[in-house]
């Protein structure tokens, strides 16, 4: 009788460890994609072109540095660069991002220079714990005189 | 007496047999269950991993992106999309060799006009191309990322979104 327990015990764990092992592959998968996904979501928006040529605002990248390292920095329309940030991310996670945004998962978007970090799109729900997470970060050089690096980072969790 | 201990043992032994074969058929038909599980979980993970490189491949191919060299970010350059569009199942046939059988590709400029699709004749005012589509709707595994479209009537760098489409 002990045998035949044991046997099903054994037959059962087996069976167990085969189910999980299909699972974690499939999922590892789905993470791969995901990190995919927030990557490209990312050097997206920052190299998106927003602005004319030439102007502080050029790119989503330009004008976020300028917002931080430049109070006095203008966009092409005379209005200023944080005008335009707080503008822009507003379209970019309302009416752009609807395109891009999945389903049941929240993002929050900020960025550092020299430590005083930026926040772009607040989301705090990103940060409680227990939930999925993927982060993507891009590292802006810039050589205005000096090298100053810029790093944006976008964290994205599950509702 | 004795021959009915030897039948009481007897029949102990066949409900044991008998209970036995209940347990194995049990456990086989479980393993089968869970083998074909795997199998299924597999096919899919196959899917999901073809459309994942194919989703890489496609984002940094030289054949569309703006740099003639593998880069680390995703511009795709609109005429190469139009031109590839230009005898599109001779493209498709050659990038089937390249890439396999069984996917197409979709790429949106996100500029908050009307979807209008590009061809040979009109790829200036339009912002989306499809690319070597199939006629199967079912079994069909649809993944998208953002990227970057780079529009030469205009010289600027929009949002976009590609989508890649596994038929198999």
């Amino acid at each position: 009788m002990i045998i035949i327990v044991f046997f099903i015990v054994i037959l059962l764990g087996s069976g167990m460890f085969l189910l999980t092992l299909g699972k974690s592959s499939t999922q590892s998968t789905q993470d791969e994609y995901m990190n995919i996904y927030a990557t490209n979501l990312l050097t997206t928006l920052v190299n998106t072109d927003i602005d004319e040529k030439g102007s502080d605002c050029e790119k989503m990248s330009d004008l976020i540095y300028n917002t931080i390292i430049r109070s006095t920095c203008k966009c092409s329309d005379g209005n200023s660069c944080s005008e335009w940030l707080d503008k822009k991310m507003g379209m970019y996670f309302s009416e752009t991002y609807n395109s891009f945004k999945k389903e049941n998962l929240d993002y929050h978007l900020e960025a550092d220079y020299g430590g005083s970090p930026l926040v772009l799109h607040d989301n705090p729900a990103v940060k409680e714990a227990g939930k999925k997470r993927w982060t993507a970060e891009v590292n802006i050089f810039k050589t205005g005189g000096m090298l100053s690096v810029l790093n944006i980072n976008l964290i994205i969790a599950q509702s | 007496m004795q021959l009915r201990k030897a039948q009481a043992s007897m029949m102990e032994y066949i409900i044991m047999t008998f209970f036995m074969m209940i347990i194995i058929t049990f456990m086989v038909m479980m393993f089968l269950g869970i083998q074909f599980m795997n199998i299924d979980s597999e096919s899919s993970k196959q899917k999901m991993d073809r459309s994942l490189a194919l989703m890489k491949s496609f984002s940094k191919t030289p054949l569309f992106s703006k740099d003639s060299s593998i880069t680390e970010d995703t511009v795709i350059y609109d005429k190469k999309l139009t031109a590839a569009m230009l005898n599109e199942a001779e493209t498709c046939e050659n990038l089937r060799k390249i890439f396999g059988l069984h996917w197409s590709i979709e790429v949106a400029v996100i500029d908050g006009e009307t979807e209008q699709l590009c061809d040979w004749t009109d790829y200036d005012n339009c912002n989306k191309w499809i690319l070597c589509e199939e006629e199967i709707t079912e079994g069909v595994l649809i993944r998208d990322i953002p990227v970057n479209v780079y529009r030469d009537s205009t010289d600027t760098v929009e949002a976009g979104l590609m989508t890649v489409k596994t038929y198999v």
